[in-house]
């Protein structure tokens, strides 16, 4: 690219991000053009990345706190009194995001989200599963209360191959359904549940097929699973 | 005389059925006409779709989310253009948000009045479906002259929409609103105030409401159990704070309170109100603007993850998007409303019968794509 | 008993409004008919004013049709595809912009473009094709376009186009003989291998 090219294509960015299409749109010639829409959309990037790095997480505080603040997230404020009434449930750090928790107390703080007057979850809106890597996988749980207006995320990990989780299907009724779909795709057990069965699945298939190693069998009572087209390969 | 005691025999209402809504299969064990307990199996139309999520781009993904729930695409374009965008925090132009909720209240309508006319199939009117139908063509049409489609648009994209909307839509709006407002009487008269109608579906299959909000069950099935929770209100995205419409709750009108006939008659309101809101967005839509002006060119959201939430004629869709930074997914979740509203019929249908049971399927609105994804 | 003959004065009179209804649908049916008499009738031409008027419409979706001699094989299509249906190979041309004229190679696209690549295979699997259009949006020549509506100056619509067997909608655009026209033209390579 010449140098003139270059500062045309610098006030011509200037005169974009200031919302003047028109020039740009004018050029005729279509290979400089792009150059310049190019250019102003990385420049645009640019400003939205530089505002947005605004230190909003907190320090990554210890496990076990007792007299610090909370912040006014909600996260991070349930985070703290989960703690407090259930010491050792908390699987790492407070933060914005999610409440990260060990399996093990699930059920009764389950229990205690629904009936506590204060939090009153009454709706688990999204289950899901999450292969992290790492040999974990993970179940996430969105909650929202229909009463106070207000979410929060919960996380639990456990390992590949002992991954074994308490059912909330009794607390929440739709766990029934949302639980049996996670078996069914990751292959996390859920203790306690009455009818565990997969779901989407024929009840003879191997595997669970949104683990990131899953490799689909060949075939299935007889007919081969990946398709055999003729002339297209 | 003594009392007969039958014994319980297991009914499978099959795959293939004309009045499940699709490939749904319910094993029912019933003790003569009385039924005990109903199982639903479903899978049969199992596609993978978070599967194929994690190996294509943001902007790939779209019609896969087309066919989903493909009676209200435009609903979930929406919902998952919302769910990117919010994690992006990418800002649409004016126009394009009128856009969208212009085609998203059309779509509810035509879901509605697509519900609503199967609904009276399934009791026996066979009238009302055509007259419903032949309404809904009209709504077909618009679409195709816009986006090309009449079913599967592809039409909401991150960051604006494909199209603009072609010279002479906001007239051809106006002239079937005119058209349709007195279509929604005649409709009125032909079903919902018809006493064999109200017969087969008041009093039936009453969901109360802490077993609705138990259960997950949104959309127009909660509203009907006299909960007042509409995320266009509640937790408005877009411009949904820029209308003026009522929330339509059920008043158990013609019986208790959450039956089929309440959940019917929820449906029948929102496309009123829908029409309301419409009137005011074609009035209020900017002239001027690119559509295209805020689409990145490479979707690239940044690490993290969201949930967000939108509300389609069939309930609060919800999708869980988990990012690493690169232009292909890690995790797509769809978290549909008629999953919910299927898990829900085991509980409402028990101690009815054989053909209140086809009623309260109905009533409930559910599309197997959506359930099986 | 008065809840039984309000009953009954209530089926009979609901059941007369929408019969009354229909028959009036009926009386007026030359005015009321919305039915489309397919397949004497067929849109876009419909003998009666059905729809709206074909040149408002932004896009048609119908059949793909490719214009093999204004593609420069850039692949932008076949990775913008969310089925992988699209599948082009290309070669390189000895020089960019001649024709060639054994194979039938134009070397400039109708918007004055030089090609840099011959494009020898080009198949579209019609069968696994999800009709999204997104095909047609990266390409720089729009050579790559659905048939009909507004790109009815190149090519009339085209909807009906089944076949009787599903390996004849694997559509093959690439110009035949392209191939084996390129391997004769490069002898050199085949001496090496």
């Amino acid at each position: 690219m010449s140098v003139d090219q270059e500062k045309l294509i610098a006030e011509l960015v200037e005169k974009g991000l200031s919302g003047d299409m028109d020039s740009i749109n004018a050029i005729e010639d279509r290979v400089l053009r792009s150059k310049a829409k190019s250019a102003l959309a990385k420049a645009k990037r640019a400003a939205k990345v530089a505002t947005k790095i605004v230190p909003s997480e907190k320090k990554t505080l210890e496990v076990s706190i007792d007299d610090k603040q909370p912040s006014d997230n909600l996260n991070q404020k349930i985070g703290h009194m989960i703690d407090k009434k259930f010491p050792g449930s908390l699987d790492s750090e407070l933060n914005d995001t999610h409440i990260q928790l060990k399996p093990d107390q699930w059920f009764d703080i389950a229990q205690w989200l629904k009936s506590e007057p204060s939090l009153h979850f009454d709706s688990l809106q999204c289950h899901t599963g999450m292969d992290v890597g790492d040999e974990k996988l993970e179940a996430r749980y969105n909650f929202h209360s229909m009463t106070h207006d207000h979410y929060i995320e919960i996380r639990i990990a456990v390992p590949r191959d002992n991954a074994h989780i308490p059912s909330i299907e009794q607390i929440w009724r739709i766990g029934d359904w949302f639980e049996r779909e996670t078996y069914d795709m990751f292959g996390i057990f859920f203790d306690g549940h009455r009818d565990h069965r997969r779901m989407l699945l024929p009840e003879d298939w191997e595997g669970y097929p949104l683990r990131k190693d899953y490799e689909v069998q060949e075939t299935y009572h007889g007919i081969a699973i990946p398709k055999v087209k003729e002339g297209w390969e | 005389m003594g009392v007969v005691h039958g014994e319980q025999m297991v009914l499978n209402i099959g795959p293939q059925h004309p009045s499940t809504h699709g490939v749904l299969r319910l094993k029912v064990k019933t003790d003569g006409e009385i039924i005990s307990e109903i199982t639903p199996v479903i899978g049969y139309l199992h596609r993978c779709f978070e599967k194929h999520c994690e190996n294509m781009t943001y902007d790939q993904v779209i019609p896969y989310t087309d066919r989903c729930d493909y009676l209200a695409a435009m609903a979930n374009n929406f919902g998952y253009v919302v769910a990117v965008e919010e994690l992006m925090e990418l800002k649409v132009p004016e126009k394009v948000d009128y856009i969208r909720v212009i085609m998203a209240e059309f779509q509810r309508i035509a879901s509605h009045l697509l519900a609503l006319g199967v609904y009276g199939l399934d009791i026996g009117a066979f009238t009302p479906f055509l007259f419903m139908l032949r309404d809904r063509e009209r709504i077909l049409d618009m679409f195709e002259m816009t986006c090309g489609a009449r079913l599967l648009y592809n039409y909401m994209w991150v960051g604006g929409v494909s199209h603009d909307l072609p010279k002479g839509f906001v007239e051809t709006a106006f002239q079937f609103l005119d058209y349709f407002e007195p279509q929604i009487e005649e409709y009125n008269n032909l079903l919902t105030y018809n006493k064999i109608f109200i017969e087969r579906t008041a009093d039936i299959g009453v969901l109360p409401p802490e077993v609705a909000i138990s259960y997950g069950v949104s959309g127009p099935n909660l509203r009907a159990s006299g909960v007042k929770w509409d995320l266009r209100k509640n937790a408005p995205y877009s411009i949904y704070d820029k209308f003026d419409f009522d929330v339509c709750i059920g008043d158990g009108g013609q019986g208790s309170l959450g039956d089929c006939w309440d959940r019917y008659y929820v449906r029948m309101l929102e496309v009123k109100e829908s029409v309301k809101i419409l009137r005011q967005a074609l009035a209020q839509i900017p002239k001027d603007g690119d559509v295209h002006q805020a689409i990145p060119k490479k979707i690239r959201p940044p690490k993290g993850s969201i949930y967000s939430r939108t509300e389609t004629p069939r309930g609060d869709l919800g999708f869980y998007i988990e990012s690493d930074g690169s232009p292909i997914p890690t995790r797509v979740k769809m978290r549909s409303p008629a999953f919910t509203a299927l898990a829900v019929l085991g509980e409402l249908s028990e101690g009815w019968m054989m053909s209140d049971v086809i009623s309260i399927l109905g009533s409930l609105d559910i599309v197997l794509g959506e359930i099986d994804r | 008993m008065i809840k039984y003959f309000r009953d009954i004065w209530e089926s009979i009179s609901t059941m007369m409004t929408g019969l009354g209804i229909t028959w009036k649908h009926m009386v007026h049916i030359r005015r009321d008919n919305v039915t489309l008499q397919y397949p004497e009738e067929k849109w876009p031409r419909p003998e009666r004013n059905i729809g709206f008027d074909h040149s408002n419409y932004n896009v048609i979706r119908s059949r793909l049709q490719v214009d093999i001699d204004d593609c420069i094989g850039c692949l932008k299509c076949e990775r913008a595809c969310p089925v992988q249906c699209i599948k082009i190979v290309t070669e390189k041309a000895p020089t960019r912009g001649e024709d060639i004229q054994e194979i039938g190679h134009i070397g400039v696209t109708s918007n004055s473009s030089r090609k840099a690549m011959v494009v020898t295979r080009f198949d579209i699997d019609m069968t696994e094709c999800c009709y999204c259009n997104l095909c047609t949006y990266p390409c720089p020549e729009e050579c790559i376009f659905m048939t009909g509506g507004p790109n009815a100056h190149k090519h009339p619509i085209d909807y009906e186009f089944s076949e009787f067997d599903r390996s004849d909608l694997i559509y093959r655009f690439a110009k035949p003989g392209t191939k084996e026209g390129m391997d004769k033209l490069k002898p050199t390579e085949k001496v090496k291998a």
